[in-house]
């Protein structure tokens, strides 16, 4: 029975490699020029997923992680980095980074050891990356960033933190970490410098700050504040902060107590958020927050980036079916696209090589 | 986000995965009835009974899996578990425990790992909405375990010894003495296991899995004169468990709960009357600990008080009227869930009219609670015999299920608007009974309004509504034979198939977490002093997306037990389960165990 079991298995792989082979071979260097979606998949299901669209999103390729390697992804997959010429796709339940070719997403490596919780990953140099890590969520003082070197995909030390590392931006001279608290709720901005290769600075800011963007010597952060259904509900706060000036607060934009904006991002000179189905336009030079909105979603944004004109929104529907990516032209705010991508859709990662 | 999801989590993990179809247990209802009118009920409705030699060191979900189709699931061997029946959520089967539900009132289920079938004279599972007299929760069905009281002289000693695979032992203890007048029984089943099972085709161990649990009672009753009688009866169970990783996620957490059951009552009965008073009071408790290492844990606790009367007339011309009075006190509290009190009264009435062919039996039940307006429940029954062995009969009930503790006051996202669940259901049942062989067959038909479920408001909050309504229907179908091929072997075959179909009426889909076939097979023969059995248990594809787009694939398991008995106190047994080595999940990347062996060792005085 077991031999015929095999037997059966063994030639149902044959099958299923044959099938893919002739895929790929149609999409040949499928996946070097469009955007990948990394889908979370559901808490401790063990389903999270990779997509791969074009940035017009006229059609979409789903599971292909899974298509190319014949293994699933793990759980919760959180972000997608790039380096050199692989990508780096971080598993936060699984404690794991898979390392692929970009291009191809043939697997290179697992980086299995040393992350713990891992959320984002940033390249500081052509040979080093860091990783926010959370560490045991139950515990708030073991926080890092994981130093991981990108020739040999190994984690080569840590930098310890404050409480709940999660987004990064650069510039040439520093590493920004949001701290938005992880399980509990963090109000600080760490920096890290590039060329010392240590944290020079902690910048207070709002309460949990969600996303960062740098312009010319500016860094903006965006903070939801704490959401009602904490008990001790505070306004988002917009801040910008002078990166040249020691890092002084410059200007704060206030919301409203309930308002709690998130996923701020950069096109051009004008800065996008989020907030109530709505998507705001301010210009950096802006001296208050825009009153109207620019255009308006329908659904539940998970998340939200620019890209060069556009804007994408991932929508996780009701987080236990497939959700769908909608872009959007940024000239007009016009819908470009939509697509169904995989369950609980975040980040996105811009790759054209 | 990942704040919100590991509360959730949390929540879920006492609770159905797909819709969080959890419940309150609440209203209950008269017990004993079939005390009095076992027979009746017996052939009314679709009712297996449980009995099984190996049952004092089975687990709940081990023994109802050999019994019935039901679709079961569970969070990793020895974790979490619970049944599904008519294709309901797992909280709307109540757990019925010496005529008191018990499934929690935190988070509307009992599971079943955490609750040993050890030393139970009787224990039934009874499907359907025709459960109405049990009150909230029963939508699916319920399935009852009852402690009798044998006055007649006596003493009984049972103890049953397992080894199992994976580090597992098993001790069950049965002492049991009546005196005529005093009757009194011990009991207790002690397990603990290593449970470090390989996950089946993955490079991984079941590491974070070990539990350990000890259940015992005491029941003891007075028979004052031969009309009245005194017990009390008690079930304790403190159980102290890691919980299982999945295929991509390691764990490092551990979940402790602590179950008490104390019950005393009365009951006086004459040729035309009976009367059973109870009082009880339950109490549970959970402790959730993250990181097994660390002391810092999430605690939620309730207690209940629980009142009951219920009177039985025997009336002229066949007519029998049931009156029942009940009066909760409920009591829930945690970490995340404030002190919060709810008092609920139930009045409710069964009125039986039974002629030569026709049997017609009426019920209401109206509720009251300080926290939620229960609309008026009941049900209809009709049992039309054409001859002594066949019968057609059906059914009429409306149910209602109330929002459990956690569901309206757990912070954040409690929501103490959630209105009560409600279910109409029916059901139409034809069966043959024979000497040696038996048919049921049974349509079903529920549908469930205001399901309350955990839905995402933002994406870092969710929160319980009352969301959809969901139709299920279907078929079940079941066949028994006997026969006693000669004097010495005897032969006896019991195949079950149910077909359900659970859609959500908005959306067309079927739901996620719900399969459409469950079919169970047991044959046992018997020749001399050895026993055997092949047990067969089938499920079906179940869908994990709400899309219908992904499913865990259908799986079947075979079982194989030997049994030899030396003589009138010793009998060895040996079990292989999943003799196939089959693959199997009941929720996705919590795999179950390969092939397991188990030996029994049974001394009985």
């Amino acid at each position: 029975m077991k031999k015929i079991n095999l037997l059966l298995l063994f030639s149902l792989f044959v099958g299923l490699t044959a099938c893919e082979k002739t895929k790929i071979d149609e999409n040949t260097g499928a996946f070097d020029k469009g955007i990948f979606v990394v889908n979370e998949g559901q808490f401790m299901h063990g389903n999270a997923s990779l997509s791969f669209t074009d940035e017009k999103l006229s059609q979409v390729e789903n599971d292909i992680y899974k298509s190319v390697n014949h293994v699933d992804l793990g759980d919760q997959a959180q972000s997608i980095g790039f380096a050199g010429d692989n990508a780096y796709i971080v598993v936060t339940g699984s404690n794991k980074i898979e390392v692929t070719k970009a291009n191809t997403m043939e697997k290179v490596v697992t980086i299995a050891s040393g992350l713990t919780n891992p959320r984002y990953f940033e390249t500081i140099s052509s040979s080093t990356a860091l990783v926010s890590c959370w560490g045991d969520p139950s515990v708030t003082t073991d926080d890092y960033l994981a130093i991981v070197n990108t020739n040999s995909n190994e984690v080569t030390g840590q930098i310890p933190v404050e409480l709940g590392p999660e987004k990064m931006v650069k510039n040439t001279d520093y590493l920004f970490v949001a701290h938005q608290g992880a399980w509990g709720t963090n109000h600080k901005v760490s920096v890290y410098d590039l060329i010392l290769k240590q944290i020079t600075n902690v910048i207070t800011v709002g309460d949990r700050p969600n996303s960062m963007v740098i312009k010319g010597n500016f860094l903006w952060v965006l903070c939801g504040g704490e959401p009602s259904w904490t008990g001790n509900e505070t306004a988002g706060q917009l801040y910008k902060i002078d990166i040249n000036n020691n890092f002084n607060v410059v200007a704060t934009y206030d919301f409203a107590v309930t308002e709690h904006p998130k996923f701020l991002n950069l096109d051009g000179d004008n800065l996008y958020y989020y907030l109530n189905q709505k998507v705001y336009k301010m210009p950096v030079t802006a001296t208050t927050l825009p009153t109207g909105e620019f255009l308006t979603y329908s659904g539940n944004a998970y998340n939200m980036e620019t890209y060069k004109g556009k804007l994408y929104i991932t929508d996780a529907l009701d987080y236990q079916q497939e959700g769908t990516l909608t872009g959007f032209d940024l000239s007009n705010g016009q819908v470009i696209g939509t697509q169904s991508v995989g369950l609980i859709p975040g980040d996105l990662g811009f790759h054209f090589n | 986000m990942y704040k919100v999801i590991f509360i959730f989590c949390l929540l879920i993990f006492f609770n159905s995965v797909q819709g969080q179809l959890k419940q309150t247990k609440y209203a209950l209802d008269s017990i004993h009835i079939h005390a009095l009118t076992d027979k009746e009920w017996h052939k009314a409705y679709y009712l297996v009974r449980l009995r099984d030699s190996m049952a004092g060191t089975s687990t709940l979900p081990d023994l109802l899996l050999q019994k019935t189709a039901v679709f079961y699931k569970e969070y990793g061997r020895g974790m979490i578990a619970g049944i599904s029946l008519r294709g309901t959520g797992t909280a709307h089967t109540q757990i019925v425990w010496n005529g008191i539900p018990v499934n929690s009132i935190l988070n509307g289920q009992t599971d079943l790992n955490t609750f040993s079938p050890a030393g139970f004279s009787n224990i039934y599972i009874k499907k359907g909405g025709s459960s109405v007299s049990f009150g909230s929760g029963a939508i699916g069905g319920v399935v009852i375990f009852d402690d009798n009281l044998h006055f007649s002289p006596g003493f009984h000693l049972q103890n049953q010894s397992k080894i199992a695979s994976f580090e597992t032992m098993v001790n069950a203890l049965q002492i049991e003495n009546s005196s005529g007048k005093f009757y009194v029984k011990l009991k207790s089943q002690f397990q603990k296991s290593k449970n470090d099972y390989p996950y089946p085709g993955y490079q991984i161990k079941n590491e974070n899995g070990a539990y350990q649990g000890i259940d015992y009672g005491l029941i003891a009753g007075y028979k004052i004169h031969k009309n009245m009688q005194w017990y009390f009866k008690s079930k304790i169970a403190n159980w102290d468990r890691e919980t299982s990783r999945t295929v991509y996620m390691p764990q490092n957490a551990r979940l402790k709960t602590n179950n008490r059951y104390l019950l005393t009552g009365g009951q006086y009965k004459k040729s035309k009357f009976l009367n059973r008073f109870n009082a009880a009071w339950l109490y549970e408790r959970y402790r959730y600990y993250f990181n097994k290492i660390l002391p810092a844990h999430s605690d939620s606790h309730s207690q209940q008080w629980i009142i009951k009367n219920t009177s039985i007339w025997r009336l002229p011309a066949n007519n029998k009227f049931l009156l029942g009075n009940e009066w909760q006190h409920q009591i829930g509290l945690g970490d995340h869930i404030q002190r919060h009190i709810r008092n609920n009264y139930a009045l409710y009435a069964i009125w039986t009219k039974t002629n030569t062919h026709l049997l017609t039996r009426l019920k209401l039940r109206k509720d009251f609670s300080s926290a939620q307006v229960i609309p008026l429940t009941g049900a209809a029954e009709f049992e039309y015999k054409i001859t002594d062995k066949h019968q057609f009969r059906g059914n009429f009930s409306r149910n209602f299920r109330l929002p459990t503790f956690n569901d309206l006051y757990w912070q954040p996202g409690g929501n103490p608007d959630l209105k009560p669940e409600e279910s109409y259901a029916y059901e139409m049942g034809y069966d043959a009974v024979f000497a040696s062989l038996s048919f049921h067959f049974t349509i079903f038909n529920i549908k469930s309004g205001n399901l309350i479920k955990w839905i995402p408001i933002s994406n870092d909050f969710w929160q319980p509504v009352n969301f959809a309504s969901v139709t299920s229907k279907g078929v079940e179908v079941s066949f028994s034979y006997k026969k006693s091929v000669s004097h010495t072997w005897h032969l006896a075959e019991t195949i079950q198939f149910n077909y359900h179909k659970v859609s959500n009426d908005n959306t067309g889909k079927i739901l996620p977490f719900m399969p459409k076939y469950v079919g169970n097979n047991l044959l046992s023969m018997h020749h001399k002093k050895w026993f055997f059995t092949y047990h067969f248990h089938y499920q079906g594809r179940i869908f994990t997306t709400t899309s219908n787009t992904k499913f865990l694939p259908a799986y079947q398991l075979h079982n194989l037990s030997l049994t030899f008995k030396t003589n009138r106190h010793w009998q060895v047994s040996f079990r292989i389960k999943n003799v196939l080595n089959a693959y199997y999940e009941t929720i996705p990347s919590r795999p179950l165990p390969g092939r397991s062996y188990e030996f029994i060792l049974n001394f009985k005085l």
